[in-house]
C-alpha cells in the first residue's frame, strides 16, 4: 500500500508498545522470587485447556452465555492473528501472500473462510457484550468507559476488515478490477469469495457506490484497521485488557500440584529476616513476580467477588478491589521497586558490613510511604477471608488470591504484631495444650474412653493411623462424629490406632493467620511424634487436618499416605467392608468443605455414600461442588469474631432452608458447627438436622 | 517511673492433677506463667507504653523460668531477673516477699505490680507480705492503675459491692486482678529479637543475701500433704411418666442418697 507510512505506522506503535513491556517486566523482575520453570508439559496442557480451551467461561453453566461470547472473541482474535500479519505485509508489498496461507494451498482458502466467519460472530459477540454491559448490566460488572472503548475497538477491527474485503470483492467483481487487486481464484478450490460469505454481505452494503468511492473505502478501511490494531495494542498494557497479553503466560506459569502457592516454609530461625522485617508481605516490593504477573492479568470480570462469601455478605472484602487496589499500588512505586531491587543486588554477602547497612538504609528509604495493611488495604479486609478459594476456582486466568492474602497475614502476625486479638485464646491454647479451645492435652483421648480404640503408644503395630484432629477430640457435637467414625472402622475390622494425646492440632488454622511459628511448632512436635511411630497411612476426619498433613507437612519431613474419611468410607462400601441400608429418610443435601473439595478435589464420594443410603436421593444445593459456599469457618475465621455484615454461616444455612432438606450433611467439623449454629439461628435446626457422613453412615449401617 | 513487676510459673490448671501419697504426680504436668502475673505484666508493659516505665521482670525458680521471662521480653519487658536458688525449692509466700524484697532494694523501684494471687496455690500473700517487709503501702484486687504524677498513683480496686478508687503515694505494691487487661500475645518478632537479650540470672548469694536472712532455710509454713477434690459423678437421667418419675426421685433421694 504505502511502504513509507507502514513503516512509521510500524516504528512507532511497536516502539512504544516496546517500551510500555520493558517497563512491566523490569518491573516483575525486582519483585521477589518464585520458581515456575519447571513441569513444562503440564504447563502446555494447562494453557491448552484453560486458556486457549477457554474452559472456565465456557464451561460455567451459570453463566454460559458470558463464556460462550468471550470464548469466540478470544478464538476469533488467535485466529485473526494471521490475517494482521498478511495485512502488514500488504502494506509494504502489494498482494502479499503468507506462506502456506497463499492461494496455491487448500490451508490459504480454508483460512480465509475461516477468518471471514469468525469476524462475523465476533462482531456479533462485541455487540451482544456491549447489549450485556449496556442493558443486562450482571452485578458483577465495573461497567467502565474502557470496556466500551475496548469493545468499540473490537468493532471497528471487524468491519473495517470486513469493509476492506467487501470493497476489494466490489471493485474485482463489479468494477473490472481497475487497480489490478490480487484474489485467488484458483480453478482447483473455486473463487475466494465463495469461501468468505461476510464479506460478499459487507460488499453488498457499499455496492451502490462509484468504483472510486470503492477504492476510497479499501484504502481507508486498511489504514483504519492497521492503525486501530497499533492503538489497541498499545492500549492493553494500560488497563485490564492487559490480559490479553499476560492471561496465557499467567495460565502456562500458574501453580500445580496443588491448588494454588503453597505457603513457604519460613527460616524462622534466621536472625537476620527478623532484622530486616522482610518474612511475610508487609510492602508492596515483597510480592514475588508471579503475584505481580497476577495483578497485571486481572481482567476486572467480578467473578471472585460474585462468589466470595465475604462479599456475599457485606464484608469489606471485595477481591476486585483488592487486586485493583494492589496493583496501582504496584505501578505507583514501581520505580522505587526497580532501584531497590538493584540495590539489593548489589549487596555481596562477603561485602564491608558498614557499606552492607548503608545499602540496606537507603533500601529502607524506598519502601512505599503507604502501609500496605492500613493505608492501602483496611485490616478488616485481610482479615475476612475465610481462605475458601471460591474466587481462585473460578476466575478464568487462574490468579492466586489466598496465598498472597496468607503472606500478608504473616507480615501482619509475625512482623508488625497486628492481628485480630481475639486469635490470642486459640493460639494460647495452642501453644500450651495443642488445641484452640485451650482445654488439657491430657483429655484429648476421653472421647474414646469405653471405645475399645487403640493407642499408637501401646500397639503402633497397625495399618492407619486415625487422625481424629482437635474438633473430634474437644468438641462435644464433634465428638460424636469421631466416635461414629470409630463404629465404622470397627465394623470394617480396619486395623487402626490414634495418638490420643501425643496428637496436636496440625497448626492449619495458625499458619493460616499468619503465625509460621505456632504451624511449625505444631508440625514439627506431630511430626516427631509420627515418624516415631513409623506412621504410613492416614485416616483423617477433617478436610483441614487432611490438608495440612498431606500437602504441608512434607515440607517438613512429614510424607504420609492421607486420605479423608469420606473417601475411606467410600472405598469401605465399594470392597464391600461395610454394606449400608438404603434407609435414610427425607430430602437429603449435601454442603461441600472448601478443604475437602476445592483444596483436595474430592466431591463424587461423599455423594456415592449419600446416594447409597438416601431413600430419596441427594438433591443438590444451588451452590455446590466447586461452587459450594463456605460455611464461615476457614482461614482461622473459626477463632475470630464475625461483627461486620451477615453471618456467612447463616447465609449458607438460609440456601440449605430454602432447599426443604430434612437432614444436610457434612464432612468437616468446622461446617458441622457452622451450619448447625446457623440452622439454630434460624430456628430451623428441630426441622434440619445437621450430620457429618460419618453420622449418616454408621446410622444406617446393615 | 521504674516497675518491678513479679512473674512465676504454675502448673497448666487445664490438666487434671492427679495425687499419689500425699504428693503430685508431676509426669504429663506442665508448667505455665501464672495467669494473674500474666496480667501483672501487661499492665506494667501498657504503663511503659502510656506513660514512660523502665520495666523490670523478678521470676523466682529454676532454669525452665528462662523461656517464661523470654516471653515478657517478647511482651515489652525490659529487663529480667531469675532468682534460681535450690535453697528457695520449698519457700513460702513469706519468703518470696523476702527475696522480692532484696531485689527491690537493690533497683530503686517506684512500683511494684503483682499478680493478685498465684493460680496454684491461691493463698494471695506474695504482694501483700512484700508491701508490709518494704514499708510501703498495697493495694489488691486492683483493675486499673493511673499515673497521676510522678509519686502518686490512682488505682481502683474491685471490691465485693463496687469500685474502690484509692490515690496511693509511691513507692508503692499494687496487686492485680485479671479483669485489669487482656494480655498480649508476646509478638513473634518479640519472641525472635528476645532470643539474644540477657537474663540477669542470680542465687541468694548473687543477690546479697543467704538462706537464712529470707527464712529460706526454715519456712513458715509447710505443705503437709495434697489430696485430690472429688470429681463430680454423673447425673441421673429420668424419663416417662411423670408420677413414676416423682415416685421413683423420692425413694432414691430418701432410701439411696439419705437425704430426705
Amino acid at each position: 500500500m504505502n511502504p513509507l507510512f507502514m513503516s512509521i505506522l510500524l516504528i512507532v506503535g511497536l516502539a512504544i508498545f516496546g517500551r510500555t513491556m520493558y517497563q512491566k517486566t523490569l518491573l516483575l523482575m525486582a519483585l521477589e522470587p518464585t520458581d515456575r520453570a519447571n513441569h513444562i508439559m503440564d504447563r502446555i496442557k494447562n494453557v491448552v485447556i484453560i486458556a486457549l480451551g477457554q474452559k472456565r467461561l465456557v464451561g460455567r453453566k451459570k453463566e454460559w452465555a458470558a463464556g460462550i461470547m468471550h470464548a469466540f472473541i478470544f478464538w476469533g482474535f488467535c485466529i485473526l492473528l494471521i490475517r494482521s500479519l498478511n495485512l502488514y505485509g500488504e502494506g509494504f508489498v502489494k498482494g502479499f501472500q503468507l506462506p502456506l496461507f497463499g492461494d496455491g494451498s487448500i490451508l490459504g482458502y480454508l483460512y480465509i473462510a475461516l477468518k471471514d466467519i469468525m469476524e462475523g460472530i465476533v462482531l456479533l459477540m462485541a455487540g451482544y457484550a456491549i447489549f450485556r454491559r449496556a442493558v443486562l448490566k450482571p452485578e458483577r460488572m465495573h461497567n467502565t468507559w474502557e470496556a466500551y472503548f475496548v469493545l468499540g475497538m473490537i468493532g471497528v477491527l471487524m468491519i473495517s476488515d470486513l469493509l476492506l474485503d467487501g470493497a476489494r470483492y466490489n471493485l474485482i467483481v463489479l468494477h473490472n478490477n481497475p487497480e489490478h487487486l490480487h484474489f485467488f481464484n484458483n480453478p482447483q478450490y473455486g473463487s475466494e469469495f465463495l469461501w468468505t460469505p461476510v464479506s460478499v454481505g459487507a460488499a453488498s452494503l457499499i455496492s451502490g457506490f462509484s468504483a472510486e468511492a470503492n477504492g476510497l473505502i479499501l484504502t481507508t478501511m486498511f489504514w483504519l484497521h492497521i492503525i486501530t490494531q497499533l492503538t489497541f495494542l498499545n492500549f492493553l498494557p494500560l488497563g485490564k485488557h492487559f490480559h490479553v497479553i499476560t492471561a496465557l503466560p499467567n495460565v502456562f506459569l500458574k501453580s500445580l500440584g496443588y491448588p494454588h502457592e503453597k505457603t513457604r516454609l519460613l527460616d524462622l530461625e534466621d536472625e537476620s529476616v527478623w532484622e530486616d522485617e522482610s518474612l511475610g508481605i508487609n510492602h508492596i516490593h515483597q510480592l514475588n513476580w508471579k503475584q505481580g504477573l497476577d495483578l497485571y492479568t486481572c481482567t476486572e470480570c467480578g467473578r471472585c467477588k460474585e462468589v466470595c462469601p465475604c462479599f456475599a455478605t457485606d464484608k469489606p472484602l471485595n477481591l476486585h478491589d483488592f487486586n485493583d487496589t494492589l496493583k496501582a499500588e504496584l505501578f505507583e512505586n514501581a520505580d522505587n521497586i526497580i532501584k531497590r531491587a538493584k540495590l539489593a543486588a548489589s549487596i555481596k554477602e562477603d561485602g564491608d558490613p558498614e557499606e552492607i547497612e548503608k545499602i540496606k538504609e537507603e533500601m529502607a528509604g524506598l519502601n512505599s510511604q503507604k502501609q500496605l495493611i492500613g493505608d492501602v488495604i483496611e485490616e478488616d479486609t485481610l482479615w475476612a477471608c475465610t481462605t475458601c478459594r471460591a474466587c481462585e476456582k473460578v476466575c478464568p486466568v487462574t490468579i492466586e488470591h489466598v496465598p498472597r492474602i496468607m503472606a500478608m497475614r504473616q507480615g501482619q502476625t509475625l512482623m508488625a504484631g497486628v492481628y485480630p486479638q481475639e486469635l490470642n485464646t486459640a493460639l494460647k491454647g495452642l501453644e500450651r495444650n495443642g488445641n484452640p479451645w485451650g482445654i488439657g492435652y491430657d483429655k484429648r483421648a476421653e472421647w474414646a474412653d469405653g471405645l475399645d480404640v487403640k493407642m499408637m503408644a501401646d500397639d503402633q503395630d497397625v495399618d492407619y493411623l486415625l487422625w481424629v484432629g482437635c474438633a473430634g477430640s474437644f468438641d462435644d457435637r464433634s465428638k460424636k462424629v469421631s466416635v461414629s467414625l470409630v463404629k465404622i472402622l470397627q465394623k470394617a475390622n480396619i486395623s487402626f490406632a490414634i495418638l490420643g494425646k501425643e496428637e496436636k492440632c496440625t497448626g492449619d488454622f495458625a499458619r493460616r493467620v499468619g503465625n509460621e511459628m505456632m504451624y511449625q511448632m505444631m508440625a514439627q512436635e506431630n511430626i516427631e511424634t509420627m515418624n516415631n511411630y513409623k506412621v504410613k497411612k492416614i485416616i483423617a476426619a477433617c478436610p483441614h487436618c487432611l490438608n495440612t498433613l498431606k500437602h504441608e507437612y512434607p515440607q517438613m519431613g512429614g510424607n504420609y499416605e492421607v486420605i479423608h474419611h469420606t473417601d475411606f468410607i467410600d472405598q469401605l462400601i465399594k470392597s464391600g467392608k461395610i454394606t449400608l441400608s438404603r434407609s435414610l429418610e427425607g430430602s437429603l443435601t449435601y454442603h461441600d468443605p472448601c478443604y475437602l473439595g476445592r483444596y483436595n478435589s474430592i466431591y463424587d464420594q461423599p455423594r456415592s455414600i449419600l446416594e447409597a443410603i438416601s431413600k430419596d436421593g441427594l438433591k443438590e444445593l444451588d451452590r455446590h461442588g466447586q461452587e459450594s459456599f463456605c460455611c464461615g469457618a476457614g482461614g482461622g475465621r473459626m477463632w475470630m469474631e464475625e461483627t461486620i455484615g451477615k453471618r456467612i454461616n447463616v447465609e449458607r444455612s438460609e440456601e440449605i432452608a430454602t432447599q426443604k432438606a430434612a437432614t444436610v450433611a457434612v464432612a468437616c467439623p468446622f461446617c458441622l458447627t457452622m451450619i448447625e449454629d446457623g440452622m439454630k439461628e434460624l430456628d430451623k435446626d428441630e426441622d434440619i438436622k445437621t450430620q457429618d457422613i460419618a453420622e449418616l453412615v454408621a446410622n444406617n449401617m446393615a | 517511673m521504674k516497675i518491678l513487676t513479679t512473674a512465676k510459673k504454675v502448673v497448666d490448671v487445664e490438666l487434671t492433677i492427679h495425687v499419689e501419697n500425699g504428693a503430685i504426680v508431676e509426669d504429663g504436668l506442665q508448667y505455665v506463667i501464672n495467669a494473674w502475673d500474666e496480667n501483672a505484666v501487661e499492665a506494667s508493659v501498657q504503663l511503659k507504653e502510656n506513660n514512660g516505665a523502665e520495666t523490670t521482670l523478678v521470676s523466682i525458680g529454676g532454669e525452665d523460668n528462662t523461656d517464661m521471662i523470654r516471653k515478657c521480653y517478647a511482651m515489652g519487658i525490659d529487663n529480667g531477673i531469675h532468682i534460681d536458688d535450690p535453697a528457695l525449692d520449698k519457700a513460702d509466700s513469706f519468703v518470696f516477699a523476702k527475696v522480692l524484697q532484696k531485689v527491690y532494694e537493690k533497683g530503686d523501684y517506684d512500683l511494684v505490680i503483682t499478680g493478685k494471687q498465684a493460680q496454684d496455690t491461691d493463698s494471695g500473700q506474695t504482694g501483700i507480705i512484700l508491701a508490709e517487709v518494704l514499708g510501703v503501702p498495697c493495694v489488691s484486687n486492683v483493675i486499673d492503675i493511673e499515673v497521676v504524677d510522678d509519686s502518686h498513683i490512682k488505682v481502683s480496686r474491685l471490691g465485693d459491692a463496687g469500685t474502690e478508687i484509692v490515690e496511693v503515694e509511691l513507692p508503692a505494691v499494687v496487686t492485680v486482678s485479671d479483669s485489669i487487661n487482656e494480655p498480649r500475645l508476646p509478638a513473634m518478632r518479640g519472641i525472635m529479637m528476645a532470643k539474644k537479650k540477657k537474663i540477669q540470672v542470680m542465687d541468694l548469694a548473687a543477690l546479697g543475701t543467704s538462706p537464712d536472712e529470707v527464712g529460706g532455710a526454715a519456712p513458715k509454713s509447710e505443705i503437709a500433704e495434697f489430696m485430690a477434690s472429688k470429681s463430680r459423678q454423673a447425673g441421673q437421667k429420668f424419663e416417662g411418666d411423670a408420677a413414676e418419675i416423682t415416685a421413683r426421685v423420692v425413694d432414691l433421694l430418701a432410701n439411696e442418697a439419705k437425704v430426705l
